[in-house]
This record gives structure tokens, C-alpha cells and sequence, in this order.
């Protein structure tokens, strides 16, 4: 059921107002005197539609207006404005009124236009996220409809979308790092007269910014920019995308100002003996897939020294991908298994004239190391249950996968300052 | 003289990749390489007399031991306090480096490292 609140402090306005919603079916009816009671109303009860007056004792419709935006950003408010007052009206609309009703109040129109507030709601509630034919991020194809394309060909552009994106109340944790990402790299390609999209995609629950590079980004240096300054990001590279997966803030969590997770600290310390005591006996009959799992990775990478290229290096990534589904129904663990989705993703990418001697040694080499360290990983935490912190392969996982990377692109020449301290 | 390196990590695709890198070094005879995938077993033969080195490179979040504790082990102990260590390690945060500093290892290393890097900073500390 619809809340539909009435706030007026002249009873003969609320009445009237009340009069025509009682006709409509299936919405419930408060009313508040002033803006103090409407605000206590709308702390205990989350409302839907509020027809708002302007001028009233205690707190005046402005600023109870602003206050409820601030509680229930999703609430409908409709400002009940006198005939002259056209300051008042878009002052209003400024603060986050939607629409605005001139008293005194035509009753045969007021209905029609009450349900078509309330159309306007329901739909809101209910919005069409189903699978889109064309969707850019390749994170979720269940998306809104609307889809906001940058198509970036100067300077100005890309000011365009860093203005709108950080200019704007946000409410998407982490944009600003993303957007100052996307700027610099926006630099690099213009200046190397590249041009390109950008798409902002949604959810509910998520944005998805994606930057349509088609092969001008190398990834090592991208994939070595975000894991040292943003670890924390969720994102996707490849030959053709960047694409950054961002929370929508829900009033339930806020993010606080300052505090950025690192892939280290994302989750608490654990020791193994204590995560064991802490996970139910149904998650750990995990461990015997993880271990029949790794013996088939190893059998797949035997095969690809056998026969090394593209289809064996395939069946690599086919038991890898099944490897990181179980990591997934597995608690604390997302930290590994985006390590392995990102190595799937590279080996995938890998073209056939990529593979030599060399490269093919190489690769043989690493990829049966990480299958020894993920067994090694999974004996220390499941097994002994010796290790001193669950999470000691994460980030270690993560650059190892890098460092394959580095066998099939040369050294950028850039001489990274930062990578040796001496003391 | 060989100067003898001893990488550990607990991870062996870190010390597969190094010894990759250093395959030239080694395949030279500019330095002896010896990689530890445990830390307690390195420490122990260490203190046994039974191993030693000329570098020791570490990493720090390992399985059974952290690095800086056995860094701050071998610093304490008269054979080895004036040995250099090398940190290899994915933390960069200012606090752990300055608690790396305090218990005397000689340079930082982030992962994931160039082939080069890894070069140059066991040279520079050889004096190769």
C-alpha cells in the first residue's frame, strides 16, 4: 500500500486534500499540522507521496522538505504553493519538490493527477531491470533501461563527464576515484588521438561505468596503476573494456569519509583455526571440490605443455572458472577468487601467435606454481589450519597473476620509481 | 666469491619468477640462488649453521610466519645482523615500511616486480 501523507496547517486545506485521496483505492492517508509532525511521521513511517504546503509554524515547508529528501531520497513530494508565490513554488522544486499544486485545489483534477503520482512511484519501486539486448559493462546484463554515453573527442568532454559525475550528489560509493581513474587515462588516449565512450549503466543495486578503450590501454600498466593506488576497486580489463563495478548507496550503509579498503584489509585478520570455528560444516565439504578441482587444473596444464596454444590454454581456464565458483560459496574468500577471474580473463585473451618457447615455458612454469599455491593455500587453512592469517595469498595471488601477464607484454620502459625503497 | 641470495615466499610462483628473472645472473655465476618456501625451516637452518647467505629477500604475509619477525629474528642474532635484507612484499603502506626500517632491512621491493627491478636492487646491494 501506497503512504500518502497530507502536511497543511489550515485543517479546511488538509480535509479537502484528504477528501479526493480517500476515492482512490489502496493508498493508506496521514496527516501532519506543521513540518515537525510530518518529519516525525515520515522517521517512523517511510512515505511515499507528500503533498507539502510552504508556509508553516514550527517548520516551515522548505526545510521539511530538505530533511525528508535527506531520509527518504525515493519519497514523491508535491508542493502545495498560493497562486502569486512563484518564488516559493521553484524554490521548492529546488530543495527536491517534483511537482507543485496551486491552491486552492481543483478537486476534478486533483484525482487524475494523484494517480498519476502514484503511477510514477509503483514504477520506481519496480523498474525494469530485465536482461538488455546491448549491454556495454560486463558485469550484469540485468540493467535499467537508461544508459548515459560519454563519447569523449577533447579536453571539454571528458570535463563533461567528471563535472556531471562529481559535481552531482552522488550517491555511488567510490566514483570519485573511478572518475579521477577514467580522467587520466581520458588524458593519455587524447593525447594520443584516441577517442572514446564512456557508458554509465545501472541497477538497484549498481553502477557500472565502462570505458571503451578497443585495445589502447596496455594492460599491465593500467592493471598496475589500480592495484597500487586502488586496490579496492572492482573492475574488468580487457582488449576492448574498462569497466568498473560501483556500489549505489542504500540508506542502510554509509560509506565514511576517508576509510578506503585495501585488498589487505577489506577483511578482518583471521588465523585458520578461527575461521574454521567460525564456518558452518556444509561450507567446508567445499574443501574435497577444491581439491578434486586442483587436480584437474594440474591435469590441464600438463595437457597444455603437451600440446601448447589457445584450446588448451582453454581447458586451463575452464577448470579455474569452476574453481572460482566453489571459492565463491566459500565465506571471505572474494579476494582469491578475483585474483583467478582475472588471471581466466588474461589467459583467455592470449592470441596463438603469442606462444613460443619461451612464452610457453614460462607460462607452464607459472601456472603450475599457482596451482601448487592454491593447494598449499588450501592444506594451510583447511587442513594444518596453520596459517597465522586466512588472507595471506590474496594480494600475493593477485601480483602473481601479474607477473604472468608480464611474460607476454615487454617492459613498458617507464621506469616506475616508487617499485624499490632502499633505507 | 659467489655471492649467495636466498629468496622466501611462501608462494612458489613468486620464487619461480624470480629464479626467471635471475636466470642470467645465475646461468653467469654472479650469484648463487637458494629459494625457501617456509619461513620456519629457512630460520632454522640459519640458526643451525647449516645455511646462510649474502642476501636474504623476503616476503612478509606468509602462511606460518611474518616476514618482519623473522627479519627482526636475524637482526637480533650477532651472525646476522649486519647481513642485508631485501623486502619483497605487496604492503607499501608508510606504517609497515617504517616498522621494516626500525628492525634494519636494507630495501623494499613491490610485488609485482619488473624482471629489471629485481635485478638493479640485488646488484645495488652486492655492489655487483
Amino acid at each position: 500500500m501506497q503512504k500518502v501523507l497530507v502536511v497543511d496547517d489550515l485543517d479546511s486545506n488538509r480535509l479537502s486534500l484528504v477528501l479526493s485521496l480517500e476515492k482512490i483505492d489502496g493508498i493508506e492517508i496521514y496527516e501532519a499540522k506543521d513540518g515537525l509532525e510530518a518529519l516525525e511521521l515520515c522517521i517512523r513511517k517511510k512515505m511515499n507521496l507528500i503533498f507539502m504546503d510552504i508556509m508553516m509554524p514550527n517548520l516551515d515547508g522548505f526545510e521539511t522538505t530538505k530533511y525528508i529528501k535527506q531520509l527518504s531520497p525515493d519519497a514523491m513530494i508535491i508542493a502545495l504553493s498560493a497562486l502569486d508565490d512563484e518564488m516559493a513554488k521553484n524554490k521548492m522544486l529546488s530543495l527536491g519538490a517534483e511537482d507543485y499544486l496551486t491552491k486552492p485545489i481543483d478537486p476534478t483534477l486533483i484525482s487524475l493527477r494523484i494517480e498519476h503520482y502514484l503511477n510514477i512511484i509503483a514504477f520506481r519501486s519496480q523498474r525494469d531491470v530485465s536482461n538488455k539486448q546491448t549491454v556495454i559493462n560486463p558485469f550484469n546484463k540485468q540493467i535499467f533501461s537508461k544508459k548515459i554515453i560519454y563519447t569523449i573527442e577533447n579536453k571539454n568532454s571528458l570535463g563533461e563527464f567528471w563535472d556531471d559525475c562529481l559535481n552531482t550528489a552522488s550517491v555511488i560509493t567510490d566514483i570519485s576515484d573511478v572518475v579521477r581513474l577514467i580522467y587520466g587515462l581520458g588524458l593519455w588516449l587524447l593525447k594520443n588521438n584516441f577517442r572514446f565512450d564512456i557508458y554509465i549503466e545501472s541497477n538497484n543495486d549498481f553502477t557500472y561505468i565502462t570505458l571503451l578503450h578497443q585495445r589502447t590501454l596496455r594492460h599491465t600498466i593500467v592493471k598496475n596503476l589500480i592495484y597500487k593506488h586502488f586496490p579496492w576497486l572492482n573492475y574488468f580489463f580487457n582488449t576492448q573494456v574498462l569497466s568498473f563495478k560501483l556500489k549505489n548507496i542504500s540508506m542502510e550503509t554509509e560509506t565514511i569519509e576517508g576509510e578506503k579498503p585495501s585488498i589487505k584489509s577489506t577483511f578482518s585478520s583471521l588465523t585458520a583455526k578461527e575461521y574454521i570455528e567460525m564456518t558452518p560444516i556444509n561450507f567446508l565439504s567445499k574443501i574435497d571440490q577444491l581439491d578434486m578441482i586442483n587436480d584437474k587444473i594440474d591435469l590441464a596444464i600438463l595437457e597444455f605443455e603437451r600440446n601448447p596454444g589457445c584450446p588448451s590454454i582453454q581447458n586451463v581456464c575452464n577448470e579455474l572458472k569452476t574453481y572460482t565458483k566453489i571459492l565463491a560459496q566459500l565465506m571471505e574468500f572474494e579476494h582469491l577468487g578475483y585474483a583467478l577471474e582475472m588471471l581466466i580473463v588474461f589467459l583467455l585473451e592470449i592470441e596463438e601467435k603469442q606462444f613460443n618457447d619461451e612464452t610457453i615455458r614460462k607460462t607452464e612454469t607459472i601456472l603450475l606454481s599457482i596451482a601448487y599455491d592454491l593447494a598449499s593455500w588450501r592444506e594451510n587453512i583447511f587442513i594444518k589450519q596453520s596459517a597465522i592469517d586466512i588472507h595471506y595469498l590474496d594480494a600475493s595471488l593477485l601480483s602473481s597473476c601479474m607477473q604472468l601477464e608480464a611474460i607476454f607484454e615487454p617492459e613498458s620502459g617507464k621506469e616506475d620509481e616508487n617499485e624499490i625503497e632502499f633505507f | 666469491m659467489l655471492k649467495r641470495v636466498i629468496l622466501v615466499d611462501d608462494s612458489k610462483t613468486i620464487l619461480a619468477t624470480a629464479e626467471m628473472a635471475l636466470e642470467e645472473m645465475i646461468g653467469k655465476g654472479i650469484i648463487e640462488f637458494k629459494t625457501y618456501l617456509n619461513p620456519i625451516e629457512l630460520l632454522d637452518n640459519l640458526l643451525a649453521g647449516t645455511e646462510e647467505y649474502d642476501l636474504l629477500i623476503s616476503d612478509i604475509n606468509m602462511a606460518q610466519m611474518n616476514g618482519l619477525d623473522l627479519c627482526e629474528q636475524l637482526k637480533s642474532h650477532s651472525k646476522f645482523k649486519n647481513k642485508p635484507i631485501l623486502i619483497l612484499t605487496t604492503e607499501s603502506s608508510s606504517e609497515i615500511k617504517t616498522n621494516g626500517k626500525a628492525i634494519g632491512v636494507t630495501g623494499w621491493l613491490v610485488k609485482p616486480f619488473s624482471n629489471d627491478k629485481l635485478i638493479k636492487a640485488i646488484k645495488m646491494v652486492l655492489g655487483l
